[in-house]
């Protein structure tokens, strides 16, 4: 073989495992670039004010401690919930959208009664243009 | 007749070529429409196909190279040494060449598991370096060297290696080609021992990969196929002078 085939041959092989290589390092990088990115939380405890009838027949005012949303990620009385899942050998982090009761409210948030547990992680931003079972990006995750 | 025998002759190319053509016009044509997405799925959301791909190039250059290493000794030791046995053992390799892999695979196992050797990179490389199928092959072209050679050799210098490093080695360099692209590509293609030796998903090769049908689409595995069949094109693309070489000087022994 000449040695112009040999080196452009060289050449070829070079320029594929190093786009191997550069695939290996970044794709995973690029992947999560392309996805929605999203901001999720979970769910706090606050204490909301209700009116209730005492043994005596007078309406007095009390506190209840209970799981809480904020109003505006609210959507037609659902919420986009994270769930990580195994797929293609990998753990990806996909939105459902679920179902909420509401209950209370206060200035910010709404009681959950019930559609969701205390250790959901529920999108706080860029819920907008998610649609049910998108696979998403989150960008930070607070406690 | 030349002509009838040329046509039977690209009939029969064109039954081996159609499966590799038929994966590259799949990897690219799905539902109806010409599309890359099956690429764009494989790189961008199938993250183990790079893990199993590096996995297949380092099993099979570090068995390639090693097989070399200990191969050339053994053939030069059953062409030019003479001790008891020789004829024996080299039947024995003959025989082990023959078996099918099906009947090595239990026994390997189990020396495996009493080593300790499961699930290790080193599980799939051992057992392959010592396979006889290039000792015989380099056994069958070295004894057709001309002694003369050796025998030059001889009077230079009384140390065996050398002999074989400089005037074995330079004689045999189209059989060396030859052996070396068969093992790569024996070893690039394995599926019998990682699927069976390894557990561990992060030491698994890209033909595990390739059988997974289950958990990935054809959208995925068309692409995976055709990127799993560069390596050794290129490879062979390579050495393909000193390989159609190697093989005619085989063939006229």
């Amino acid at each position: 073989m000449s040695s112009n085939k040999k080196k452009g041959l060289l050449l070829l092989t070079a320029l594929f495992y190093a786009g191997m290589i550069l695939l290996t390092v970044f794709a995973e990088d690029i992947h999560n670039a392309r996805l929605p990115q999203v901001a999720a939380a979970r769910m706090i405890q606050q204490i909301f004010t209700y009116e209730r009838v005492s043994e005596n027949g007078f309406v007095i005012e009390a506190d209840k401690k209970a799981l809480a949303i904020p109003k505006e990620i609210v959507q037609e009385s659902c919420v986009f919930v994270i769930r990580t899942v195994e797929e293609k050998g990998r753990t990806c982090t996909r939105v459902y959208r679920v179902s909420v009761e509401t209950g209370l409210e206060t200035e910010k948030y709404y009681e959950v009664r019930s559609g969701l547990h205390s250790a959901d992680q529920i999108v706080i931003t860029g819920y907008e243009t998610l649609s049910d079972g998108e696979e998403v990006y989150v960008k930070e995750k607070n406690k | 007749m030349k002509k009838g025998i040329r046509f039977v002759l690209l009939l029969l190319a064109a039954a081996f070529l159609m499966p590799v053509l038929a994966t590259v016009l799949f990897s690219f044509y799905m539902e109806g429409t010409v599309m890359v997405r099956g690429y764009d799925e494989l790189f961008f959301e199938c993250f183990q196909f790079y893990t199993m791909f590096w996995n297949s190039v380092f099993y099979a250059t570090v068995i390639t190279v090693f097989q070399m290493i200990v191969m050339i000794p053994a053939a030069f030791s059953f062409s030019f040494a003479r001790f008891k046995g020789k004829g024996v053992l080299f039947l024995l390799y003959v025989i082990l060449m023959m078996m099918p892999l099906q009947v090595m695979i239990l026994p390997n196992y189990i020396g495996l598991r009493d080593m300790g050797l499961l699930n290790t990179r080193a599980g799939i490389i051992l057992p392959m370096i010592f396979s006889p199928f290039g000792v015989v092959m380099m056994h069958q072209y070295m004894k057709n060297m001309d002694d003369a050679v050796i025998e030059a050799m001889r009077l230079e210098t009384g140390s065996v290696v050398r002999i074989m490093l400089m005037g074995v080695i330079p004689q045999i360099k189209a059989c060396v080609y030859v052996v070396a692209v068969f093992v790569f590509a024996d070893c690039f293609n394995m599926l019998e021992q990682p699927l069976l030796f390894l557990q561990d998903e992060q030491l698994k090769t890209l033909t595990v990969f390739l059988s997974k049908t289950g958990e990935y689409g054809q959208e995925v595995l068309y692409p995976a196929s055709v990127l799993f069949m560069i390596p050794v094109l290129l490879l062979y693309l390579f050495c393909h002078r000193e390989l159609e070489k190697g093989l005619q000087i085989y063939e006229f022994q």
